[in-house]
C-alpha cells in the first residue's frame, strides 16, 4: 500500500476515535479510543519519517499518560450513565463554531507560496516513487542523534528549565496530596539498619528440667 | 459737584439701608433727607451752568466692558436735557423724603423705606445722566427694581406682592424691547455711546435689515424697539396695566415714582434718541397714534373710577400719552415742557390724595368721602389748585403746556406739513381734555363738596395733616401756579438756546411758529371743552341730576360703565392669553415633563438604574461552571478570528449613529 | 564551548543564584523537616526568613549588573534595559510582598514551608517570562510560572475553596496553554522561525502587500494573543480570575494580584511591538475589542460585589482594560501609557494587598480573615490610619491627582487620543466614573456609615505597616516627581 493510502487510512480512524472519546458515556470506552487516536498518531509521524517523535507518543503519551487516565477513571468510579445533554439549544452556537474553524483552516489551505510547500496535503501530490538511500540512512545523524546534539547545546537553557518544571511539579504534588500523620507507625530504616545483628534472635529454651 | 449730586443718594441709600438698625428712625429721616436736599442744591447749581450758562459737562471716569469691538466705559453726561430731569428728580424727591418723615411715623419700616427711596432716586438719576446705553438700560433696570421694592412695601400685603410682580414682569417686557433696541444700535453703529450714535445717525438713513426675508429700515428697528422699552415704563396702551395696580405702595411712593419721575423715563428715553428717532417717519407715525390712543383710553376709564389714588393714576396715564404724542409729532422739547409742568402738579394731587387718605384714617374710596373743605382747608386748597392745573384753567402751569400740545395738534390739518397722521392725535386729544377735566372735577366734588358718606368715627378723628406733610403741598401748589409762565420761554419759547444739541428736530418739522398763527376760535376749544367738563361732572355730582339719575339706568349706558369700570378687561385678556398658557406651559410641560421627567431620565436617574441593571445581568454570566468559561474562551477566539477579514468593511457599516442609538435603547432595558 | 559563551552566565547570575539558592533552601527544608530526631519541626517561619534574603541577594545582583544588551543562550534570552528593568521591578516588589506575608502565614497557620519554595519558583519564572526572547523560552517560562500558581492556588489543602479555584485554574491555564501551543507551532510550521527578532525580520513589509497570503500565520498570532490575554485576566477570557482570586487564601492572591501581570505585560510588549508589529498593525480592532470588553466587564462586574477578593478580581480586570487600551494605540506612546500604567498599578496592588491582609477580626480565640466588602464599616474609628490609607489607595485607583493612578490613567488616554481612538477614549472615561462610584462606596461605608456593632480588628504587624507606610509615601508623594517612574518607563522602552 503506499504512503497516501496509510495516511488516509490512520487519519480516519483516528479523527473517528476522537469524535468517540468525546461523545461515549462509558468513561473507560473513551480511554480506550483515546489511546486508539494515540497509536493512530504514532503512526503518521512513523510516516512522515518522526520515528523518534513517534516512539515517544507510544511511550509517553500511551505508556504513561493514557495509564494514568485509566487509574483516575477506575479510582473514581464514574458511573455509566452520564449526563444527559440538551443538544439543541448548543446547536447553533456550534455549528457557528464549527463553521469558522473550518473557514480558518479552508483558508489555510490555499497557499500558494513557495515557503509553504512542505504543509499538509502534499502527501497526496508526491506520486513519484521514493529512493530510499540507505546510505545516507546510515552515515547521517538518526531522528534521536540529531535532537540530542541539538537539545543539549543550544537548547541547554530550556532543558533546564523542563528540568525545574519537572521539580515543580513533583514538589506540588507532594505539597497537595502528602497527608504527614505523626502518630502512624511507619518503617524508619536507619534504626532498622542499625540493629545489631547479634542481639536479634535470640534462643529460648522453653524446657528448663 | 457733579459726581456728588449721583454719589450722594447712593451714600444715603447704603447707609440708611445697611446701618438704619443703628441709626434709628430719625437719623436715616436725617441722613438721608439731608443728602436728596443737597442734590437739589447741587442740581439746580447745575441747571444753572449748564442750562442756563449754556455749558454741557461730560465727565469720563473708567472703562467698564472692553471686549473686542465692545467698549463701553463708565462716563456722565450733563447737557440740558438731564439738568432739567435732575432738576425735577431731586426736588420732587426730597419733597416726597419730607412728606414721607411724616406719613410712614407709625410705620416701623422707616429706615428701609428711606433707603428704598434713596435707592430710586439714586438709580433714577443714573438713568438720566448716562453717556451710553448700556449704563441708562443700567438705570431703567435699577428703577424697575425699586419701584417692586417700593410698591411691595407693605410685603405681607397679597395684593401688594401681586401688584409689584405685575409691574415688574410688565416693565420687562419693555425692558426687553429695550434691550434688543441697544443691540441694534451695537449692532448698526458698532458702539453704544450717545455721541457716536447720535452723531453718525445721519448716515444711516436708507440701511436696512433683511431678517427672514423681510428688509426693514435699521433706524425704523431701533425705533420700534426703544418705543416698546418706553410703553414699558411710560404705562402707554398695552402695556400700562400695572401703573392702577401700582397704587398698592404707600402714597409717597406714588407720588415719587408714579406721578413725576419713573413713568416719565420712557418719555426722557424717547426725547434723549430724538436724533435717531425724527429719522424715520414710521415710529414717529407709531409713537403719535399709540400716544394718543393712551390718553383717550386712559381718560374715559378713569371716570368710573372710584378709588382717589386710582383716578389721579388714570390721569398720569392719560397725561403721559399726551406727552409721548407730541414728541410724535417731533415737538420734544414740548414734550419736556409738559414733562416738568406734570411733574409738579401731579406730585401735589398725589400728596393731598395721600393727606385726605391720612387724614380720613386710610380710607381711599371716594364715595365713602364728602364734605371735607371745611376740615382739611389748606389739603383742599391744595387739590383745587393741582386740579385746575391739569385741567388746563389758563394762566396756571398746565395751560401753558397742555393748550400747547392741543394748538400743536390742529396745525396737522394743514397737509404741506406731512403730519396728517396728527389728526387722529387732535381729535382723541381735544375728546380726552373733556373727560379728564371730569374725572378731575368730579374727585374734587365727591371727596370735598359733596354730602358726607364717611363713617361717625372717621369724622370725628378728622383732623388737617401735621406741619411736614403740608409744606411740600404748599410749595408743589406755588410751583404748580408759577412754574408754567416762568419757565416757558426758556423751553418752548422760539428761538431758545435752552436745548443746544440735546434735542435734534428735522428742519421741516420745526413749525412751532405756526401755532401762533391760528384763528382764535380753536385756541378757545380746550378751554371750552375744559369747562364742559367741569359744569358737566358739577351737574352729576352736586347739581340738578344729582337726585335724577334715569340714564344711569340705561341698559346700554350701564354696560358701558360697567366696562370702562373694569378697565375695557385689558387685564382680563391679558390673563387669560398670555399669563395662564405660559404658566401651564411652565409648570406642567417644562418641569414636569421636561425637566423631573425626560432629563432626569435620560440624566443621573436613567444612568444609575442602567448601571445597576446591567451590572447585575453581566455578573450572570460567571456562572461557576467550568465548561462555560471554557466556551466563552473559545468563543472569544472564534468572534476574533471572524472579524480578522471582515473588518475592513464592516468599518463602513457599523455606524456610530446606530451604536448610540443602541447605548440610548439600553436605557429601556 | 561552542555553543555556550561566557556571557551567557553573567546574563543570568541572578536566576542561576536563585535557583541554586532555592535548591539549597529545598535540601535544607526536606532534611529538617523530616527529620525525626528534631520532631518534625515546622520551619515555615525560618524558610521565609531564608528566601526574603535570597530575594535581596538577586535583587543587588540584578541592579548592580551591566546591561550590554545583547542576546544570550544561542538567542533564547534577551537582556536590554527592558528586561533589566521589569526585572529589578519584580524583584523589588517581591521582596515587598514577602514581608507583608510574614504575619499572614503565621497567623493563618499555613504552616507548609514548601508555599516559599513555590512562590521563589513563581518569581524566577517571571524572570524568565521577562526576558524570553524565542518562542520556545516564552512557551516553558509561562508554563513554568502557570504551574507555579496552579499549586499555590490550592494550597490550602482543607478549604473545598481553594480546591475548586486550583482545579479550574488549572482546566482553563491548560486549555490556553494547549491555545499557545497551537499558535506557537502554526507560526513555526508557516515561517520556520522561533526567534523574536528573526520573526521581526521576517514579518517586515507585509502591511505593504496584499497581506492576505498569511492567514495561517494570522490564525497563529491571534492564538498566541488569545492565550498571552488569557494569563492577564483580560476579556473576554478573564472568567478564572474572580473564581481564583476569591478560593485562594489570600496571601496566594496577593501574589497573583501583584507580580505576574508585571512580567506578562513586558512580554506582551515584546511580542506585540517587536516581533509581530507588521501583523498586529492588521489585527488593531482585537485589542481594540478586548479593551473595550475588559473595561465594560471589569466596570460593571465590580460594581456588583459584595466580598473583597472578588471585587479585587473585577477591578483588576478593568485595570487590565486600560492597559490593553494602551497597546492597541500600537504606537510607543501607547506602550508607555500601558507599562506605566502597569508600574503604577503594581504598586498600587501592594498598597492594597497590604491593607487587605491586615483586616484581621478578633472573634475569640482565633482570628479571621474579613471577606465581605461590608465588614469594614466605621473602620475610621477603629484604626484611621489604616483608613486614610485605604483611602489614598481608592483615589490612586480611581484615578484622582495627584495620585499616580491619575497620570498612568492620563498617559493612556492621551496616546488614545493621538491616534483617534476617540470612542475607546469616551468609553474608558465614562467608565471610569462609574468605578470611581464603587470606589468612593468603599470610602463611605468607612467614613460617613454608623452601625451599631463593630468588628474588633487584630492589630497590624509591624513588617506589614513597614510596608505599607513605603507604599504610602510612595502613593502620596511620587507626584511630586512623577518623572522618576516615567524616565524609568522611557529608558526601558528605548534602549
Amino acid at each position: 500500500m503506499t504512503s497516501t493510502t496509510l495516511f488516509w487510512i490512520f487519519s480516519i480512524i483516528s479523527l473517528i476515535s476522537a469524535c468517540m472519546v468525546v461523545s461515549l458515556s462509558n468513561a473507560v470506552y473513551s480511554v480506550l479510543f483515546l489511546i486508539v487516536v494515540f497509536c493512530n498518531t504514532a503512526s503518521i509521524l512513523l510516516l512522515l519519517g518522526a520515528e523518534f517523535l513517534s516512539f515517544l507518543f507510544l511511550i509517553v503519551y500511551v505508556g504513561a499518560i493514557a495509564v494514568l487516565f485509566l487509574f483516575v477513571v477506575m479510582m473514581l468510579n464514574v458511573k455509566i450513565d452520564g449526563v444527559k445533554i440538551n443538544y439543541s439549544t448548543i446547536f447553533l452556537i456550534g455549528i457557528l463554531i464549527s463553521l469558522i474553524l473550518l473557514i480558518q483552516i479552508w483558508t489555510a489551505l490555499q497557499l500558494d507560496i513557495e515557503a509553504y510547500d512542505n504543509i499538509g496535503v502534499p502527501l497526496s501530490q508526491n506520486n513519484f516513487p521514493t529512493i530510499i538511500s540507505w546510505i545516507q540512512e546510515n552515515e547521517l545523524p538518526s531522528n534521536t542523534e540529531s535532537i540530542g546534539l541539538i537539545l543539549y547545546t543550544s537548547y541547554s537553557l530550556v532543558f533546564i528549565m523542563c528540568a525545574f518544571i519537572l521539580l515543580l511539579a513533583m514538589i506540588g504534588s507532594i505539597v497537595l496530596t502528602m497527608n504527614q500523620r505523626s502518630g502512624v507507625k511507619t518503617q524508619q530504616i536507619t534504626l532498622q539498619l542499625y540493629r545489631n545483628q547479634n542481639k536479634v534472635v535470640r534462643f529460648i529454651d522453653l524446657r528448663k528440667n | 459737584m457733579y459726581l456728588l449730586i449721583i454719589a450722594l443718594p447712593l451714600v444715603g441709600t447704603l447707609v440708611t439701608g445697611l446701618g438704619g438698625r443703628w441709626i434709628g428712625r430719625k437719623g436715616s429721616n436725617l441722613f438721608s433727607t439731608t443728602c436728596v436736599v443737597l442734590c437739589v442744591f447741587f442740581s439746580s447749581i447745575a441747571f444753572f451752568e449748564v442750562g442756563l450758562c449754556g455749558v454741557p459737562c461730560y465727565i469720563s471716569l473708567s472703562p467698564w466692558i472692553s471686549s473686542g469691538a465692545l467698549n463701553i466705559s463708565w462716563g456722565f453726561l450733563f447737557d440740558s436735557l438731564t439738568t432739567t430731569m435732575l432738576v425735577v428728580i431731586t426736588s420732587i424727591s426730597s419733597l416726597v423724603h419730607l412728606y414721607s418723615i411724616q406719613y410712614m411715623e407709625h410705620d416701623p419700616h422707616c429706615p428701609r423705606f428711606m433707603s428704598f427711596l434713596e435707592i430710586f432716586t439714586f438709580f433714577m438719576i443714573l438713568l438720566v445722566t448716562a453717556d451710553n446705553f448700556v449704563q441708562m438700560f443700567l438705570g431703567w433696570e435699577g428703577v424697575g427694581l425699586a419701584s417692586y421694592l417700593l410698591i411691595n412695601f407693605w410685603y405681607t400685603r397679597l395684593c401688594a406682592n401681586q401688584a409689584a410682580i405685575k409691574a415688574l414682569v410688565v416693565n420687562r417686557v419693555g425692558d426687553f424691547g429695550l434691550s434688543l433696541g441697544i443691540f441694534t444700535i451695537f449692532y448698526l453703529f458698532g458702539s453704544v455711546d450717545y455721541e457716536i450714535v447720535f452723531s453718525s445717525a445721519n448716515i444711516y438713513t436708507n440701511y436696512s435689515i433683511s431678517f427672514c426675508g423681510f428688509s426693514i429700515n435699521t433706524l425704523t428697528l431701533i425705533g420700534i424697539f426703544l418705543l416698546i422699552g418706553a410703553v414699558g415704563k411710560s404705562a402707554q396702551l398695552g402695556l400700562h396695566t400695572w401703573l392702577p395696580d401700582a397704587m398698592e405702595g404707600p402714597t409717597p411712593v406714588s407720588a415719587l415714582i408714579h406721578a413725576a419721575t419713573m413713568v416719565t423715563a420712557g418719555v426722557f428715553l424717547i426725547v434723549r434718541c430724538s436724533p435717531l428717532i425724527d429719522l424715520s417717519s414710521d415710529v414717529l407715525l407709531l409713537i403719535t397714534l399709540l400716544g394718543s390712543s393712551t390718553a383717550f383710553f386712559a381718560s374715559i376709564v378713569g371716570v368710573f373710577q372710584n378709588d382717589i389714588k386710582r383716578v389721579i393714576a388714570y390721569s398720569t396715564c392719560s397725561q403721559l400719552g399726551y406727552m409721548v404724542f407730541v414728541c410724535g409729532l417731533s415737538y420734544y422739547n414740548v414734550g419736556m415742557f409738559h414733562l416738568v409742568n406734570h411733574a409738579f402738579f401731579k406730585a401735589l394731587l398725589f400728596l393731598s390724595a395721600g393727606s385726605v387718605i391720612h387724614a380720613l384714617s386710610n380710607e381711599q374710596d371716594m364715595r365713602r368721602m364728602g364734605s371735607l373743605a371745611n376740615s382739611l382747608p389748606i389739603t383742599y386748597a391744595a387739590m383745587l389748585i393741582g386740579s385746575l392745573s391739569l385741567a388746563g384753567f389758563p394762566f396756571l402751569t398746565g395751560f401753558y403746556s397742555k393748550d400747547l400740545i392741543i394748538e400743536i395738534t390742529q396745525i396737522s390739518y394743514y397737509s404741506n406739513l406731512q403730519i396728517s397722521f396728527g389728526v387722529y392725535a387732535c381729535w382723541l386729544a381735544n375728546i380726552s381734555v373733556l373727560f379728564t377735566s371730569f374725572y378731575t372735577f368730579r374727585l374734587i366734588f365727591l371727596t370735598f363738596i359733596k354730602n358726607t358718606n364717611s363713617y361717625r368715627k372717621h369724622i370725628e378723628n378728622i383732623h388737617e395733616s401735621p406741619p411736614l406733610i403740608l409744606i411740600p403741598l404748599i410749595l408743589l401748589a406755588i410751583s404748580s401756579i408759577f412754574v408754567g409762565f416762568l419757565t416757558k420761554d426758556i423751553f418752548v419759547g422760539i428761538g431758545t438756546p435752552f436745548w443746544g444739541n440735546a434735542i435734534n428736530i428735522l428742519p421741516t418739522s420745526c413749525n412751532l411758529l405756526e401755532v401762533e398763527f391760528m384763528p382764535s376760535l380753536i385756541k378757545w376749544l380746550p378751554f371750552v371743552l375744559s369747562s364742559m367738563g367741569a359744569i358737566l361732572a358739577y351737574t352729576i355730582n352736586v347739581g340738578v341730576l344729582k337726585n335724577n339719575i334715569q340714564f344711569a339706568h340705561n341698559h346700554l349706558f350701564r354696560k358701558l360703565a360697567f366696562s370702562l369700570s373694569k378697565k375695557l378687561y385689558w387685564d382680563k385678556l391679558y390673563n387669560s392669553f398670555i399669563v395662564s398658557p405660559l404658566m401651564y406651559f411652565g409648570y406642567n410641560i417644562s418641569f414636569k415633563n421636561l425637566d423631573r421627567g425626560f432629563i432626569e431620565f435620560v440624566g443621573p436617574y436613567g444612568i444609575s438604574r442602567t448601571i445597576k441593571n446591567w451590572s447585575t445581568k453581566v455578573i450572570k454570566i460567571q456562572t461557576g461552571q467550568l465548561t462555560h468559561y471554557t466556551f466563552f474562551v473559545i468563543f472569544g477566539l472564534c468572534s476574533l478570528l471572524l472579524l480578522v477579514p471582515v473588518w475592513d468593511f464592516l468599518q463602513f457599516l457599523v455606524d456610530v449613529r446606530l451604536l448610540v442609538f443602541c447605548f440610548i435603547a439600553l436605557f429601556v432595558a | 564551548m561552542l555553543f555556550i559563551s561566557s556571557y551567557d552566565f553573567y546574563a543570568l547570575l541572578t536566576e542561576i543564584y536563585f535557583l541554586n539558592a532555592i535548591c539549597a533552601l529545598l535540601i535544607y527544608g526536606v532534611i529538617l523537616n523530616t527529620s525525626y530526631r528534631r520532631g518534625h519541626p515546622v520551619i515555615e517561619h525560618n524558610v521565609s526568613g531564608l528566601s526574603t534574603q535570597i530575594l535581596i541577594v538577586s535583587l543587588w545582583l540584578t541592579v548592580c549588573s551591566n546591561i550590554p544588551c545583547l542576546t544570550s543562550w544561542n538567542s533564547l534570552l534577551v537582556h536590554d534595559f527592558l528586561s533589566f528593568g521589569i526585572k529589578s521591578t519584580i524583584l523589588a516588589i517581591s521582596l515587598l510582598w514577602s514581608l507583608i506575608i510574614f504575619s499572614y502565614n503565621r497567623l493563618e497557620k499555613i504552616n507548609l514551608y514548601e508555599y516559599w519554595i513555590v512562590s521563589m519558583l513563581a518569581i524566577v519564572a517571571m524572570l524568565f517570562v521577562s526576558c524570553s526572547y524565542d518562542l520556545l523560552a516564552m512557551y516553558l517560562a509561562i508554563e513554568f510560572q502557570s504551574i507555579a500558581f496552579y499549586i499555590l492556588a490550592s494550597f490550602k489543602r482543607t478549604s473545598e475553596f481553594s480546591t475548586e479555584a486550583g482545579l479550574k485554574y488549572f482546566v482553563l491555564g491548560a486549555f490556553s496553554s494547549a491555545l499557545l501551543l497551537l499558535g506557537i507551532s502554526l507560526l513555526y510550521g508557516t515561517t520556520g522561525l522561533t526567534n523574536f527578532g528573526d520573526l521581526s525580520k521576517f514579518f517586515l513589509g507585509t502591511t505593504l502587500e496584499n497581506a492576505s497570503f498569511i492567514n495561517i500565520t494570522f490564525f497563529g498570532v491571534v492564538l498566541i494573543e488569545v492565550a498571552l490575554f488569557f494569563k492577564i485576566s483580560a476579556a473576554p477570557f478573564h472568567m478564572w480570575s474572580p473564581d481564583v482570586y476569591e478560593g485562594a487564601p489570600t496571601n496566594v492572591t496577593s501574589f497573583f494580584g501583584i507580580l505576574p501581570k508585571l512580567a506578562l505585560v513586558s512580554l506582551i510588549f515584546r511580542f506585540f511591538y517587536f516581533c509581530c508589529a507588521e501583523v498586529v498593525l492588521l489585527l488593531n480592532f482585537t485589542l481594540i475589542i478586548c479593551a473595550l470588553l475588559s473595561m465594560i466587564i471589569g466596570t460593571f462586574g465590580a460594581l456588583a460585589q459584595t466580598k473583597w477578593k472578588r471585587f479585587i478580581a473585577y477591578s483588576t480586570i478593568s485595570h487590565v482594560g486600560f492597559i490593553v487600551a494602551g497597546f492597541s494605540t500600537l504606537e510607543f506612546n501607547g506602550a508607555f501609557g500601558a507599562l506605566f500604567y502597569i508600574l503604577v498599578y503594581t504598586l498600587t496592588s501592594l498598597a492594597t494587598f497590604s491593607i487587605v491582609l491586615s483586616f484581621r477580626c478578633l472573634a475569640y480565640p482565633s482570628t479571621y480573615q474579613l471577606r465581605y466588602l461590608t465588614d469594614i464599616v466605621s473602620l475610621v474609628k477603629l484604626n484611621p490610619i489604616l483608613a486614610g490609607s485605604l483611602v489614598a489607595v481608592l483615589f490612586s485607583m480611581a484615578g484622582i491627582p495627584p495620585f499616580p493612578g491619575f497620570f498612568a490613567k492620563v498617559f493612556v488616554l492621551f496616546s488614545l487620543l493621538q491616534e483617534q481612538l476617540i470612542g475607546l477614549a469616551i468609553m474608558a472615561i465614562f467608565l471610569s466614573c462609574v468605578s470611581c462610584f464603587y470606589y468612593i462606596r468603599l470610602i463611605q461605608m468607612m467614613y460617613f456609615t454608623h452601625t451599631k456593632t463593630i468588628l474588633i480588628f487584630y492589630p497590624i504587624e509591624k513588617t506589614t505597616s513597614t510596608i505599607l507606610s513605603i507604599t504610602m509615601l510612595l502613593l502620596v508623594l511620587i507626584f511630586l516627581k512623577i518623572d522618576l517612574i516615567s524616565n524609568f518607563v522611557h529608558c526601558m522602552l528605548f534602549l
